[in-house]
């Protein structure tokens, strides 16, 4: 890196977003919700919920991909498994901020604990993803420090497996449950999160790994290319899974004749749906299947990038789904589709985010030796 | 003789006691209800109708909010409910002519923002032939309340007289009740409150819903404050057209304050109708239909 000049450029870029994200949260604690949400009832959930789902299904799936080697024995995988944990490590961090600045009331979380209602899913979701936490923690610390037995290694990592799963599809679930919202309910939505968040995981595996290889070593080292390649089919698979997903969908709402499922019609005629699904599905996807595309470093890091950002408009595009068309007919006559745009303060926590992520991938990158398969040695 | 004249002094000191020890309680009560203090008053004069049918002219200065009248049920006990008491709403939709006076009346009580509305009028329309109507629209404090479930930290509950109340004390702000909720039945306090200085110091009571703190969610209560004391919800009282009738299902009675009914016998006769009942949520607002509606439909002022 013409080192140390561009790292103090980046980290410094990175710190202009950090003190944005950090004046919008103290807009946010000293003036309350107003100063920050686009303040409506009909839409109460917006771009901060969106966010939360983003990283927190980004986590999941990263390190979903780590148990391909902890627990199902791909040993290939093997150099991936500490960037990948970390990953969902921080992904995880960046998706707590999103949700702790969304809550109205932040400082009454110990009622969490004192009072809990065990019929609620979001309480179930919130409790499987702050033991995910726990979990990639030691493990993480585990694979740092190369300590703890076989048989210790290999609990955590598949009580890591089932937490991922259990809390993705509950945090589906969040959604699934609401009978009221067709555009939510249903069994659909958890499965869908369960691929979509494997996606997003190995699009941010790809991206991180690949920028920090092109200025290590200009490009991937040769005898990570097959393990590379391998992903590569994975990620093409799942890739066309989610495209399957989210076109049936799309024909299901519009086949229905339920009012309901008029968001859907609306959606499909908005520019940033258009880009989900071309941009951030099927152009990937035609990438990952044609083999000369695929193998080559460029056609890997365009597509993660396409994935990432497409799946960051999905995540907004699902939230809203279910809410910008009224399910009350309320203030004005009749049904119609409500557009909302997130005010510049609430980007700038989401952003805010996104910078915590990539800050804590720059020091981890440059403390924490990432590349380490040192810890399997004794496996 | 002498066992009457001792009888009558007996007599005479109780009701001297009495009047000692009531005035000695009564009048702390009453004069911190109305806050008399140095305040001097404006020139702002408002005319009143008395209940005895007389005009007076009353200083804006004095009047002061029904809130401070209440005495809520807090902590514990604004979790029980009302003993042997199932609360229940019936709303005569033929009556209702978006007067407004019921959002109003609950926004004052309930110390919201002119554009938070617990009690909301919308304007239905069935079909395009047919003509529309007003629908007042409180919360339906439902038996099988989804918002109660998703709560995480059971800061929204049902007690046993079939209220459902949110604890702002404990709400967190997640709004996924309001998400949840199939009738939009619930705000979100995103601005500072209203009349913040009003209400300092009053203790806040989910039977009350205030003081009202920002971050938190808040819906209509059906006013268990206001049923502890033998009287009316705000909106019943206030309603001109007697649209709303208010009452409890054990005791099979409801009434908006002129009319009182046996409900089962209301119900009955007036084809009353729950909204949306496939969803399940067993709601305890019962609408009657919207019969002699006037073609055409006539807007309001505020409509």
């Amino acid at each position: 890196m013409n080192n140390k000049k561009t790292y103090v450029v980046w980290l410094g870029f990175l710190g202009i977003f950090l003190a944005l994200g950090v004046y919008a949260a103290f807009r946010l604690y000293t003036q309350g919700s107003d100063a920050v949400f686009h303040a409506d009832d009909t839409i109460p959930w917006t771009l901060l919920i969106a966010s939360y789902v983003f990283f927190v299904l980004t986590s999941t799936g990263a390190t979903i991909v780590a148990s391909l080697s902890l627990v199902f024995g791909f040993n290939r995988y093997d150099p991936i498994v500490k960037r990948s944990i970390f990953i969902g490590l921080i992904s995880l961090v960046a998706g707590f901020i999103s949700m702790g600045m969304e809550l109205g009331n932040p400082l009454n979380m110990f009622y969490y604990f004192l009072s809990p209602n065990f019929k609620s899913p979001i309480w179930w979701m919130g409790s499987f993803y702050m033991c995910l936490l726990v979990v990639l923690s030691v493990k993480f610390w585990q694979i740092h420090k190369g300590k703890g037995s076989f048989k210790s290694k290999k609990i955590l990592s598949i009580s890591a497996l089932i937490l991922e799963v259990a809390a993705l599809t509950t945090l589906g679930s969040v959604f699934g449950f609401i009978e009221a919202r067709p555009t939510y309910f249903g069994e659909f939505i958890q499965v869908y999160f369960l691929f979509s968040s494997i996606i997003a995981g190995i699009s941010a595996i790809f991206f991180f790994s690949l920028i920090v290889y092109k200025i290590r070593y200009n490009g991937i080292p040769k005898n990570l290319n097959e393990m590379y390649d391998g992903l590569s089919k994975i990620f093409g698979a799942f890739i066309g899974i989610t495209l399957l997903f989210s076109i049936w969908r799309i024909l299901i709402g519009l086949y229905a004749n339920r009012p309901e499922f008029d968001a859907l019609n609306y959606i499909i005629e908005t520019w940033h749906y258009r880009i989900e699904i071309f941009m951030g599905l099927m152009v990937p996807f035609a990438i990952m299947i044609i083999p000369n595309f695929r193998k080559t470093f460029s056609g890997k890091l365009i597509a993660s990038v396409l994935v990432f950002l497409g799946l960051s408009i999905e995540r907004m595009n699902m939230v809203m789904l279910g809410q910008i068309r009224p399910i009350f007919p309320e203030s004005t006559e009749g049904f119609h589709i409500i557009t909302y745009f997130p005010t510049f303060w609430e980007w700038a926590i989401a952003v805010f985010s996104l910078t915590i992520l990539f800050f804590l991938y720059t020091l981890g990158e440059k403390y924490l030796d990432l590349d380490t398969t040192d810890f399997l040695t004794n496996e | 003789m002498g066992n009457k004249s001792k009888k009558s002094r007996r007599k005479f000191l109780k009701y001297t006691f009495g009047a000692g020890l009531g005035s000695l309680i009564g009048l702390p009560l009453i004069t911190n209800s109305f806050n008399y203090d140095d305040k001097s008053l404006s020139s702002d004069k408002i005319k009143l109708l008395t209940t005895d049918g007389k005009v007076i002219e009353v200083d804006k200065a004095e009047l002061k909010s029904m809130a401070s009248y209440a005495h809520p049920a807090v902590d514990k006990a604004a979790r029980k409910g009302i003993p042997n008491r199932k609360f229940v709403m019936v709303i005569d939709l033929a009556r209702c002519k978006n007067a407004r006076v019921c959002i109003e009346s609950c926004q004052y009580a309930h110390q919201l923002r002119p554009e938070q509305e617990f009690m909301k009028v919308v304007k239905m329309q069935d079909a395009e032939e047919t003509a529309p109507y007003w629908m007042p629209k409180p919360c339906f404090h439902c038996d099988n309340a989804t918002c109660v479930d998703v709560c995480p930290v059971y800061a929204t509950y049902k007690r046993d007289d079939g209220l459902v109340l949110v604890d702002s004390d404990r709400c967190i702000g997640c709004k996924y009740c309001m998400v949840a909720c199939p009738y939009e039945a619930r705000v979100f306090h995103w601005k500072e409150p209203f009349r913040k200085e009003e209400f300092k110091g009053i203790k806040y009571s989910p039977e009350t819903s205030v003081p009202v703190k920002q971050g938190t969610v808040g819906k209509c209560d059906f006013c268990p404050d206001l049923a502890r004391n033998d009287k009316l919800p705000y909106c019943v009282t206030a309603c001109p057209e007697g649209v709303i009738y208010f009452g409890d299902f054990n005791e099979d009675t409801v009434t908006n304050g002129y009319e009182t009914h046996r409900l089962s016998e209301l119900l009955e006769q007036k084809s009353a109708y729950r909204y949306l009942p496939h969803y399940g949520t067993e709601p305890n607002v019962y609408y009657l239909p919207p019969v002699d509606r006037i073609y055409p439909f006539e807007e309001t002022k505020n409509s």
